[in-house]
């Protein structure tokens, strides 16, 4: 009897344990092949409400599985610089206009969500057909009750480039990640 | 024994070698700045227009990552900056008498400058950098002027609090002869450096106003 009762103790313990965050495919740090050599560049367009902002995104899988990214504007001013790792985002460096605890707040948890759900299943994507189906990536659509509600994460390929969008209904948030090409870099 | 003498001169080679490299560039004395500084401000008076092409050179720290865009500028007097990626993606930004206008992806957006402090700094450091007006920025920087024969570097330090969050260090390079800009080295608190080398300068050349209609 004490046996069971360690036994469930210990799947509660464990189940409790369990970000919602945590993507449902290959843990938390999931070994993303695409950018575990060589860092990936994206033209990214950061829109909050009717302002939006562009610049080039680059992300690099470290050895440890964490995933560190950079996003800068076109003239290489920094926006912010993370590090994700186990199912949460360090913000490394964040710009001076863009140092504030709700923008950063909002930051880490779509970064986290993005880098997990979206870079992480970037490998999903094709990539040779064009106008290939868009995936939704989150919310799992086998997991639709848990998780972050009013956020949407979906990828798609247009020719040789990959596509991954991040919706934050709730915030009117939307990052939209195009990858470039080698020759285009 | 011979390993150790073999190492004392490798370190003592390098240790010259680094010598070269710093004792390059001297810092100019009081007159010698002085004659620089106008001579290369009488220079950019002259400048009504200027076209030239642009390697940019980002090296992102955290991730040892260099990322490399080209493109053109052209600038008109007054205050009219043209700045167009073309590549590793098309982009265009204007800086138009106050108003800043950009162009992505078929999508132009315009607001004033005013509401963009970063952006009007950068392009104010831009044309003043483009043009030689270094005096321009001594109410923003600290500077410093220094130089080993053939060229002039000037090193910006800001002065305030906002713009040292934004920049460490701003360096640019001009040719002595010419007083022509050669590069500009801005230097971020993240650790990450990003070097514009200028080339294929045009000065005074038709610079039509259309050029600066973006829609």
């Amino acid at each position: 009897m004490i046996k069971y009762l360690t036994y469930i103790s210990l799947a509660l313990v464990l189940c409790s344990c369990t970000p919602k965050m945590s993507p449902a495919h290959g843990g938390f740090n999931p070994v993303v092949a695409e950018i575990s050599e060589k860092p990936m560049h994206f033209r990214a367009t950061v829109t909050f409400g009717k302002n939006s902002v562009t610049g080039l995104m680059a992300v690099k899988q470290r050895s440890d599985l964490a995933i560190a990214g950079s996003f800068t504007n076109e003239f290489g001013v920094k926006g912010f610089d993370f590090i994700y790792r186990d199912g949460k985002t360090d913000l490394i460096y964040v710009m001076p206009a863009m140092n504030r605890a709700m923008v950063k707040k909002i930051l880490r948890r779509d970064i986290s969500l993005l880098s997990g759900y979206g870079i992480g299943n970037i490998g999903k994507l094709g990539g040779d057909s064009s106008g290939e189906a868009l995936q939704i990536f989150y919310p799992d659509p086998a997991e639709k009750d848990r998780g972050i509600k009013d956020i949407l994460i979906s990828g798609c390929s247009r020719g040789r480039k990959k596509i991954i969008a991040l919706e934050d209904f709730r915030y009117k948030l939307r990052i939209d990640l195009i990858s470039l090409l080698p020759d285009e870099e | 024994m011979k390993r150790l003498i073999s190492l004392y001169l490798i370190i003592l080679l390098a240790s010259s070698h680094l010598d070269a490299q710093t004792a390059s560039f001297r810092n100019l004395d009081g007159n010698q700045k002085e004659t620089f500084r106008n001579n290369l401000y009488a220079s950019s008076e002259k400048i009504i227009s200027l076209e030239c092409s642009f390697v940019q050179k980002q090296v992102l720290s955290m991730l040892s990552d260099e990322v490399v865009s080209k493109g053109t500028m052209t600038f008109k007097k007054t205050e009219r900056l043209l700045w167009t990626y073309s590549s590793p993606y098309e982009f265009v930004f204007l800086m138009n008498n106050g108003r800043i206008t950009t162009k992505s992806e078929g999508k132009t957006s315009s607001f004033d400058s005013g509401s963009s402090p970063l952006m009007k700094e950068l392009c104010k450091i831009m044309v003043a950098g483009l043009k030689g007006d270094t005096k321009s920025l001594e109410t923003s920087f600290n500077t410093k002027y220094l130089t080993n024969g053939s060229q002039i570097k000037v090193v910006m330090t800001p002065k305030n609090r906002s713009l040292g969050s934004i920049f460490n260090q701003i360096d640019l390079l001009f040719d002595a002869a010419t007083y022509l800009v050669s590069s500009i080295e801005m230097a971020e608190p993240s650790g990450d450096r990003t070097t514009i080398s200028i080339n294929n300068i045009k000065i005074n050349g038709t610079v039509d106003d259309k050029v600066f209609d973006i829609h």
